[in-house]
């Protein structure tokens, strides 16, 4: 009984780790031009797909994809704001108008990929790694989940780095915490919100690539589902502040985790209706303060 | 009477008001002025109940108001202006002003109409009527904005700032219009601002605010002479002593 | 006069909706078409008197859909009588409504996404498995004991016919006055003695209400249906198109709007959805773009007339 809750806790902290890559780039997004990526989980249903085939036709491991799989999707992330968020942020009210446009990018997005990609499931092989699974605490632990716990370490690692130590990741959070004076001091918009939008969805696609060994198989409307998981794990830590996401996954994993193991059936239900009543009572999350009344 | 006692509010470390105590005759004029940040607007926001007071009461002819919404203050003859004019901008001045009687506890449909037709011609924006009030200009904006306040048939009239920006002949002019205003619908109508020219055109009592609290209540001759109140505005240098 | 005018406006579209949905299937002889398209007319329409009047756009809207037709199965499957099931399709949905109204305190992002996770929370109770002893959970409900299709036809246009006095009423009324007011601006709506919360809540019911209705509508037509057949994002995005194309916040907009997309989706749509839900999501992002206000802009730009 022990070895299970410690078990599970544990478990927890490391498909917690990979939550926090998984919605760290909404975060940094959402802090930055202050819009929510409602087709989040839609990159990630691309870059699952965009691994599976490099793997599926040319046997390129998903380790290996990433090298492909992150430029490729941080350019798609330019792109979606030249041309279509960039008009966004003229709008009166940005927040509802952007909501809107990315739920109908989602829609689009989830349909093109159904047709192109038929609805079968598909999922990645585990054999790139030398080893499936370990012994501990007397239960078997499938080794991929510590490999891809590491690879979230070490992407949320150079994220951080990015943010906090160099020049480039200094213009973004100078937007972040004063977009007038980051602008009086001749910081080049367009091209901050084009990086921020092109990095956030960068790192999503990385966890796009990992997600069959923990979200399940890839399929064309998961993006959905995957949309709102990292919009609770953000929010359990705290909208716009993309450190406090470490702790949201964290939470969320060790929470979802011990709901898995104690009652399977209801997991999902009681996920959401836990999120809905965070956002009611504490929309600010964990880490953030109290909300500023009207 | 309308009375305050012992009000407080906080913004983080700031206290906006500081034990305000002040009381609004039931008739009359009474100009609050003081310097920019000294608490004004706050303690309109609290009174009218657009923001909660951390401590303190406010009484209504001895019942207390404190805990009722913005909506039941209104129909208590509570109403109010807004430093910068919010009116309704996808609806048509006549909308605006109707929704100021609508909506204040009278359900008499004829004085209904009649108030929003005196109100517009007391302001003189009937001839404006069906103008959507997001295509107004700023004088206009600031006139729907006190006719939606007073169709309320309020007993007390905050009037936020409404001087600020004006040139000399206009103060004259909206000085008047106050006046004629407090004559024609007899309410306690209280001029919120900082503009010592239009205070001194109302010949009204005046209260000073300063860092969240009234610290002279008197005539404007009385006022204008006050040292402390000098220093107030216009720095030590000016002051006598 | 403008009272009067808008009253011919309204009078004029009713007849209009009548003699279409009794004449129409005379010539074109499909009657599932009809019966939809009146569906997701009142579906529109009710999403109207939340989004149109108040400014909240519900994503997960398609739950009070789909827990209208669940409670119209459940009441068909415990035999409580045809009419006591369609008031209960209803009143599921209105309960679902009440126990979604503290939402009605968040605002953008956070509305949003609450809506769409009590959406799935919703569907995920709905179909649990332990629950099959009520709600069938993940095998369905058949409500084919009482199909009938003229019987249903002729409810859902009645359906129809009520919202759209409801939406005729909510446009000319003073409490629609006081809606407009509030979306333009709640703290002063509320300084200027609206009960904002109330009259809020009071249009988020009615909205709910009525999408229950139509989603009972439609889970009588179908006569059997899975948890997915009714929750599906694809009514939320139905009724968000139909709306904005034709123009929020009227009467006209939103049946003007299913009239027109309804059509081309079912005429073409059906046989290729996914291009068509493609094509809708695309549409979506346009509109909001460029037209945000639908044909109520184009309309009162060049044929100078302000739509009801
Ligand atoms: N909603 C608010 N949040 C934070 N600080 C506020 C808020 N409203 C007012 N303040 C602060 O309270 C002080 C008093 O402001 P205000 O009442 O507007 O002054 P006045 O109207 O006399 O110019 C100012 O320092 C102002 O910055
Ligand atoms: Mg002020």
């Amino acid at each position: 009984m022990d070895a299970l809750i410690l078990y599970a806790l544990f478990v927890g902290i490391i498909i917690g780790l990979y939550y926090a890559m998984m919605a760290v780039g909404l975060n940094l997004v959402f802090g930055v031009l202050k819009i929510i990526n409602l087709a989040h989980g839609d990159f990630i249903m691309l870059a699952a797909y965009l691994a599976f085939w490099l793997y599926f036709l040319f046997g390129i491991s998903p380790l290996l994809s990433l090298l492909v799989v992150v430029p490729v999707f941080f350019l798609v992330g330019v792109l979606l704001y030249y041309t279509m968020v960039k008009g966004l942020l003229k709008k009166k009210d940005i927040e509802t108008t952007s909501i809107v446009a990315f739920f109908g990018l989602s829609i689009a997005i989830e349909s093109a990929a159904a047709l192109g990609f038929g609805n079968s499931y598909r999922s990645l092989p585990l054999n790139f790694l030398p080893l499936t699974y370990v012994d501990f605490l007397g239960f078997s632990l499938s080794v991929v989940l510590l490999f891809v716990a590491a690879i979230s370490i070490i992407v949320l690692f150079l994220l951080f780095y990015y943010l906090n130590r160099t020049k480039g990741g200094l213009s973004v959070r100078a937007m972040m915490s004063d977009e007038e004076t980051a602008r009086a001091f001749g910081l080049n918009v367009n091209r901050i919100y084009a990086t921020t939008i092109g990095l956030g969805i960068a790192v999503t696609a990385v966890a796009g690539v990992f997600s069959p060994y923990l979200l399940g198989a890839i399929y064309p409307s998961e993006g959905g589902l995957i949309t709102i998981i990292a919009f609770s794990v953000i929010i359990i830590g705290s909208l716009g502040n993309p450190a406090a996401t470490v702790i949201g996954g964290l939470v969320y994993g060790v929470i979802i985790n011990i709901m898995d193991i104690y009652s399977p059936g209801w997991g999902n239900a009681v996920t959401f209706i836990i999120l809905v009543i965070i956002i009611l009572i504490r929309p600010n999350g964990l880490v953030g303060g109290r909300v500023r009344e009207i | 009477m309308l009375v305050t006692k012992g009000i407080w509010k906080n913004f983080g470390k700031l206290s906006a008001l500081k034990d305000v105590n002040i009381e609004f005759k039931e008739k009359g004029i009474i100009a609050i002025i003081g310097p920019n940040g000294a608490g004004k607007t706050t303690l309109v926001n609290v009174i009218t109940g657009a923001l909660r007071e951390d401590s303190g009461k406010i009484n209504l002819d001895g019942k207390e108001i404190n805990r009722l919404p913005p909506h039941a203050r209104i129909r208590m003859g509570i109403s109010r202006t807004f430093q910068i004019p919010r009116p309704f901008s996808n609806l048509t001045v006549l909308e605006n002003i109707r929704i100021g009687s609508l909506f204040s506890g009278n359900s008499n449909k004829r004085e209904i109409e009649e108030d929003t037709e005196r109100i517009m011609k007391l302001l003189g924006i009937k001839s404006i009527e069906g103008k959507q009030a997001g295509k107004l200009n700023t004088e206009e904006r600031r006139l729907v904005d006190l006719g939606r306040a007073l169709a309320s048939r309020p007993k007390y009239i905050f009037i936020d700032e409404m001087g600020a920006g004006l040139a000399e002949g206009e103060v004259i002019s909206l000085s008047k219009l106050i006046k004629k205003i407090q004559i024609e619908e007899e309410m306690s109508l209280i001029y919120v601002g900082h503009v010592m020219k239009l205070v001194k055109e109302l010949e009204s009592p005046v209260a000073v605010f300063s860092e969240g609290s009234p610290i002279f209540q008197g005539s404007f001759e009385e006022v204008i002479s006050n040292d402390e109140i000098i220093k107030l505005y216009l720095g030590d240098r000016y002051a006598k002593n | 006069m403008k009272f009067n005018r808008n009253l011919k406006s309204f009078l004029i579209l009713l007849a209009v909706l009548i003699v279409f949905y009794a004449a129409g299937p005379q010539f074109y002889s499909n009657g599932a078409f009809f019966e939809t398209l009146a569906v997701f007319m009142i579906l529109s329409l009710s999403f109207n008197l939340i989004y149109g009047f108040t400014g909240y756009l519900p994503f997960g809207y398609a739950a009070f859909f789909a827990i209208g037709a669940y409670g119209f199965g459940i009441g068909i499957i415990r035999n409580f009588g045809l009419v006591q099931s369609i008031l209960m399709g209803g009143l599921f949905s209105l309960a679902l409504g009440l126990i979604f109204s503290p939402m009605l305190k968040l605002r953008g992002a956070y509305f949003a996404i609450a809506n769409l996770a009590a959406f799935e929370g919703v569907y995920y109770i709905i179909s649990n498995q332990s629950l099959a002893s009520i709600t069938r959970g993940p095998y369905g409900i058949s409500t084919s004991s009482v199909y009938n299709f003229q019987q249903t036809y002729w409810v859902s246009i009645g359906v129809l016919i009520f919202v759209v006095i409801l939406t005729y009423l909510f446009r000319i009324s003073n409490f629609g006055l006081a809606l407009k007011a509030i979306r333009d601006d709640p703290l002063v709506a509320s300084l200027s003695g609206i009960n904002v919360g109330l009259y809020r809540s009071i249009a988020w019911l009615t909205s709910a209400l009525f999408a229950g209705f139509s989603g009972a509508m439609f889970g009588w037509f179908l006569s059997f249906f899975y948890p997915e057949s009714v929750f599906s994002i694809n009514y939320s995005l139905f009724a968000i198109v139909f709306t904005i194309f034709g123009g929020a916040g009227t009467l006209i907009g939103p049946i003007l709007g299913t009239g027109f997309l309804y059509t081309i989706y079912y005429s073409v749509g059906l046989f290729y959805p996914l291009y068509f839900t493609l094509i809708f999501g695309v549409l979506v992002i346009l509109l909001i773009l460029f037209l945000p206000e639908g044909l109520k802009k184009i309309i009162s730009k060049y044929l100078k007339w302000e739509m009801l």
